[in-house]
């Protein structure tokens, strides 16, 4: 009997480390398991954000997965208490200018962008830091070029989910930062019925190496005639709405940085594109 | 009444609302008298437009009250409507809709300067683009099932101001950073983002920003 219950606890550890990566695996295999993490795990957790204004948020994060994917709840904990719900059908904000909604966009994950990161991002793990008293893993993203940002994330070696980022310039300047102080996970999920990018036709696209078109929406709610586009690497993510404008009405051109978030608008004839993404303002002009 | 939420009952008639959306709307429907009486008059509006035997019966609102509660209680999926015909009844008042939320600020050149780069500045409140998002939904989270539950219980303090509409340049960055499944780190993610005038913003200028 006990060489039985030896057999079987070898063949459970043998099970365990088949599905949980070692430090010692390479940067894809954690970089895919943070992917699967956190589109799959129900998890309560407390976000502190810098997001690189001179302010501090503080989050109360919410997520348990639906059959429509993650659905989330961020409850600002700081000044209006703002709730921003995002379910399968939707994102909602809630605050004292009432409940309003947003209708769904497109609903995206990382996922085969992951594995070519190493073209254009340097990638170093080192697996022995801590965030908030958990172990983790610190991944390094560093930018072969300057046209885009670096990234920094700790995951969490016990169950894969992000604790930390950090998003920095090529100066090596933090632009932004956010971090678990407090993660509470209730379990596993099932594994998210969200369908993997497809990358479409980018005839037409003039893209920063590594990037590719996505995802897109042929309509925005609230504005009418709108598009919109997604491109990503897999690290930045890039939204360019395309919109036309009734006679004489213009959009304010001044585009703007908050944190490793830019904007800046475009236009092309009667297009007008409004582009938002992790990008620096010139690759976004650039590129746009 | 907004056109967004006659949209949602008119989706709601047509069985094409999801389920959560669906209890959402009909845990409004419970407590709004006005959602209900509306509710009961495209009910009519259908059943005339579609012909058929008898119409609907004087006192819709509470017999759609009360299939409404039984439904909510079986969560079952609505029956599909056969016919459409009634939706050109709403269109009218959907384009009034959009047009009332297409006001943009007027800028007076679209170019960008070529030499100024970043300078910091203190935010000024900006109406870039439209007042956007038409119409409120149910606040009620309780009847998410699986989905986002409402946390520790509690609901959010809410500090008094002046009500401002969501515009949307705010809905587009919300839209933007809701997009990744799961990824909090992804940029514009937080409610921060709604609360420009706590926002720093470092006004970008660049060049070409007017392709030929």
């Amino acid at each position: 009997m006990r060489a039985l219950a030896c057999l079987l606890g070898l063949l459970l550890a043998a099970v365990a480390g088949a599905q949980s990566p070692s430090p010692a695996d390479g940067w894809r295999t954690w970089a895919l398991r943070m992917d699967k993490a956190q589109r799959s795990l129900n998890y309560d957790a407390t976000l502190v954000i810098d997001a690189g204004n001179g302010d501090w948020e503080l989050v109360e994060l919410s997520q348990r997965v639906g059959p429509g994917g993650p659905e989330q709840q961020w409850l600002g904990m700081n000044g209006a208490g703002r709730r921003q719900v995002r379910t399968a059908q939707g994102v909602s904000l809630l605050g004292p200018e009432g409940d309003q909604r947003i209708g769904q966009g497109p609903q995206l994950r990382a996922g085969p962008l992951l594995a070519d990161l190493d073209k254009y991002y340097r990638v170093d793990i080192d697996p022995r830091d801590r965030v908030a008293g958990r172990r983790a893993l610190r991944m390094s993203l560093q930018p072969l070029s300057a046209d885009r940002y670096g990234l920094r994330l700790w995951i969490d070696a016990d169950t894969g989910l992000p604790l930390r980022s950090e998003r920095i310039d090529v100066d090596q300047q933090i632009l932004e930062r956010r971090m678990v102080t407090r993660l509470v996970v209730h379990g596993f999920a099932g594994a998210s019925a969200t369908p993997a990018p497809v990358v479409l036709d980018e005839t037409g696209w003039t893209l920063p190496g590594g990037f590719h078109l996505v995802g897109s929406a042929l309509t925005v709610p609230g504005i009418a005639g709108a598009r919109q586009w997604v491109i990503s690497d897999g690290v930045a993510w890039i939204s360019v709405y395309q919109m036309r404008l009734p006679q004489g009405v213009t959009i304010d051109s001044k585009g703007w940085r908050q944190g490793a978030l830019s904007q800046v608008t475009l236009r092309s004839g009667e297009d007008w594109f409004y582009v938002l993404g992790d990008l620096p303002p010139q690759t976004l002009v650039l590129h746009g | 009444m907004s056109e967004d939420i006659r949209e949602q009952l008119s989706a709601l008639m047509d069985g094409e609302l999801g389920r959560d959306e669906r209890a959402f709307l009909l845990r409004r429907l419970e407590h709004d008298a006005e959602l209900r009486s509306l509710w009961s008059s495209m009910h009519l509006m259908r059943d005339v437009i579609t012909h058929r035997p008898g119409g609907a019966p004087l006192n819709l609102a509470d017999r759609v009250m009360q299939s409404l509660a039984e439904e909510d209680r079986q969560i079952a999926p609505l029956s599909k409507s056969t016919s459409r015909s009634w939706r050109p009844w709403l269109g009218a008042a959907l384009a009034a809709s959009v047009a009332m939320v297409a006001v943009f600020a007027v800028a007076p050149d679209a170019s960008f300067d070529s030499s100024a780069g970043y300078t910091e500045v203190t935010p000024a409140p900006r109406a870039a683009l439209p007042l956007g998002v038409p119409g409120p939904i149910a606040p009620s989270l309780s009847n998410l099932g699986v989905g986002v539950q409402p946390v520790a219980g509690e609901r959010s303090t809410i500090i008094s101001g002046v009500p401002t509409p969501i515009t949307a340049e705010q809905m587009l960055l919300m839209r933007h950073g809701q997009m990744v499944d799961g990824a909090w780190w992804v940029g514009g993610t937080q409610p921060v983002y709604a609360r420009p005038d706590q926002r720093l913003l470092l006004p970008v200028s660049a060049t070409g920003s007017d392709r030929p």
